[in-house]
């Protein structure tokens, strides 16, 4: 039952158009948190091989604390990219929920 | 120790090792690209989780977004978030590299190396300071180390340069690590600092979220590497090297207590009356003027915005959690309330002192109480509402929320006697107001705010909708729509427009508002969010 008056528009609305649009915006966010996910994993990546190749530099005890030190950097990269996961996972899930207003 | 060919070593100390110094400083360089990397992913973790989608979609799905905010919280600030996964692999290059400059040039001008590269990077390290007074996040700090690894790292260089040829020049060591340090400042290219500073500075509560870890960020490089030590001196001074010393002296300085606990506070509120603040010299004349002083309660407010019509002279930024209660008395003696109630004001997923963030938020949606409708309640009553008494409740977003709920509460209507209710910019669709007050939404069609409940604006008997399209969706702010200012100049409109429904509201509106004789006096308050210990 829309009344038209100058400027303003006195009605009855609807929201599913902005949420859908919303919800898409927010899977888009998830797309970007699977990148950030895919970098850390790179990361983790470059430091297995850096724990791996360093302990060739040189031996003895100084070389197994680098190991074992570059392999704890190399679990925490893993670990944030598990994070970025976690996190597309949930934006994901949360879109659906916008747009069907669950 | 004793060299035993171009740069291998044979090191008795710690057991039987054979080092290629070589290949231990081109590892400490490959280490601190991959912290570099680190920094920036940390930076665009703080970006990603700023994303106003989030924001604005919260209310849309309250559990979802639990969950949500969860995971990001957890992103930034978990044990393993960017920034320190990126400390700590920067503080085992810089073990490395020092190793490795120990045996190149002895103890003596490592000393040196530490030195020069300390006063330098001192600077760098300040260069920092101001974004982590403002609201430091764990980003800016492992920023600034890394860049401190820059500059130590090329004054090694340096150093093992001038070994070669036998002399140690420290005042050349000197301009190598200042050189290089002016070089980070202006490294806008790869400035996580600069986008980090952005972004908190457009979200403060996301802010003082992240900052909180940073203490225990420079603690522990610091703890494995002496520089970096130096760094948190500078960063927390007065502070000792243990952790929770660190710690502390930085979250007192930012006030940061409770940050970090999500479940230190309840949602029992109280509040406590404000005095000086600019008060109005006569009643709202209409609706615009009711939401503009709606307005003045945010913390958005800008110092020196004239209030509308000259109402308010000198109304300036109120303090956080404000509310404002106007006692409008007519010709005739009879006295009519108004309180008006901004919107969001903290984003940060755990709840802090004030009242208006995200917690009331989700909250609200999922019509549970909230410490801000409880805030209303309780700066009625300090003000002195008697039953009988009209009492309009006016918000504008959050403030929205909470007015609706606040008007549909049967305790409160025992106490209170509400008759109006005028929200703006906020998704009341759901809320079942009692067919007796008269209800008044204002709801831009391009403000995705509004729609987030999920329902069609019902218009009634007592309620009326007054929906405009602000032509703000073309612009690159996504919430201009929801702006406060934009819904003060559509309530402008409603007040001069004819509509039988607004004319009908807005004579019925008339004890609130102003008219020959009527007078106004005010009782500002803030809400306080309180502790679980000092809850009831």
């Amino acid at each position: 039952m829309p009344v038209g008056v100058t400027g303003v528009e006195v009605a009855a609305g609807a929201g599913a158009g902005l949420r859908g649009e919303l919800a898409e915006q927010v899977r888009e966010l998830a797309v970007r948190a699977d990148g950030g996910a895919h970098r850390a994993d790179v990361v983790a990546q470059r430091l297995r091989a850096l724990a791996a190749d360093g302990g060739t530099g040189w031996q003895g005890r100084a070389a197994a604390a680098f190991a074992g030190r570059a392999a704890e950097r190399e679990g925490a990269a893993r670990a944030l990219a598990r994070a970025w996961e976690d996190v597309a996972a949930a934006a994901r899930a949360h879109a659906a929920a916008v747009e069907t207003g669950a | 120790m004793s060299a035993g060919g171009a740069g291998a070593l044979h090191v008795s100390t710690g057991g039987p090792a054979v080092v290629d110094l070589a290949l231990l400083e081109g590892t400490a360089a490959a280490l601190g690209a991959a912290a570099e990397e680190l920094v920036l992913l940390g930076a665009d973790a703080v970006r990603w989780a700023a994303s106003p989608q989030l924001l604005v979609s919260a209310p849309a799905a309250p559990a979802s977004a639990w969950t949500l905010a969860a995971a990001v919280h957890d992103l930034l600030l978990g044990p393993r978030n960017a920034a320190a996964v990126a400390a700590e692999t920067i503080a085992l290059a810089g073990r490395l590299r020092f190793a490795a400059l120990r045996y190149r040039v002895g103890d003596e001008a490592a000393e040196a190396v530490v030195a020069a590269a300390r006063r330098a990077t001192a600077g760098l390290v300040v260069e920092a300071a101001p974004g982590l007074a403002a609201g430091a996040a764990a980003v800016v700090a492992a920023d600034a180390l890394r860049r401190v690894d820059v500059v130590t790292g090329a004054v090694a260089v340096e150093a093992v340069r001038q070994a070669r040829t036998g002399d140690l020049d420290t005042a050349r060591l000197e301009r190598v690590a200042a050189d290089t340090a002016r070089e980070q400042l202006a490294d806008a290219e790869h400035d996580a600092r600069a986008l980090a500073v952005d972004v908190f500075a457009a979200h403060p509560g996301l802010t003082r979220e992240v900052v909180a870890l940073t203490p225990h960020l420079l603690a522990a490089a610091g703890q494995r590497q002496p520089l970096l030590g130096a760094a948190a001196q500078v960063l927390a001074p007065g502070a000792d090297d243990d952790v929770a010393g660190v710690a502390g002296a930085v979250v007192a300085a930012g006030g940061l207590a409770g940050a970090l606990g999500g479940g230190r506070r309840t949602d029992a509120v109280t509040v406590r009356p404000v005095a000086g603040r600019a008060a109005p010299v006569r009643p709202a004349a209409g609706l615009a003027e009711l939401l503009d002083g709606v307005a003045q309660q945010s913390t958005g407010w800008p110092p020196g915005r004239e209030s509308l019509g000259g109402r308010v002279p000198g109304a300036t930024t109120p303090p956080p959690g404000s509310l404002r209660v106007e006692r409008v008395t007519g010709a005739d003696g009879r006295v009519a309330w108004v309180v008006a109630v901004p919107g969001t004001q903290e984003w940060s997923p755990v709840p802090g002192a004030n009242p208006m963030d995200l917690t009331t938020n989700v909250r609200a949606v999922a019509g549970q109480e909230t410490a801000t409708a409880g805030a209303v309640v309780q700066a009625l009553r300090a003000a002195g509402a008697a039953p009988g008494e009209p009492v309009l409740l006016a918000g504008h977003s959050q403030g929205g929320l909470t007015v609706s709920a606040v008007a549909a509460d049967p305790a409160v209507r025992e106490e209170f006697t509400v008759t109006h209710v005028v929200t703006a910019g906020a998704p009341t669709d759901t809320t079942a107001v009692p067919a007796d007050v008269r209800v008044l939404s204002l709801e831009h069609v391009d403000d995705v705010v509004p729609s987030l409940d999920g329902a069609d604006a019902p218009s009634s008997d007592s309620r009326t909708v007054v929906r405009r399209d602000t032509g703000a969706s073309g612009g690159l702010d996504p919430l201009a729509a929801h702006a406060s200012s934009a819904y003060v100049a559509t309530a402008a409109l409603a007040d001069r427009s004819d509509d039988p429904a607004l004319v009908v509201f807005r004579a019925s509106a008339a004890p609130f508002l102003d008219r020959p004789g009527a007078r106004v006096e005010v009782f500002d308050y803030t809400a306080e969010r309180l502790p679980r210990a000092a809850a009831p």
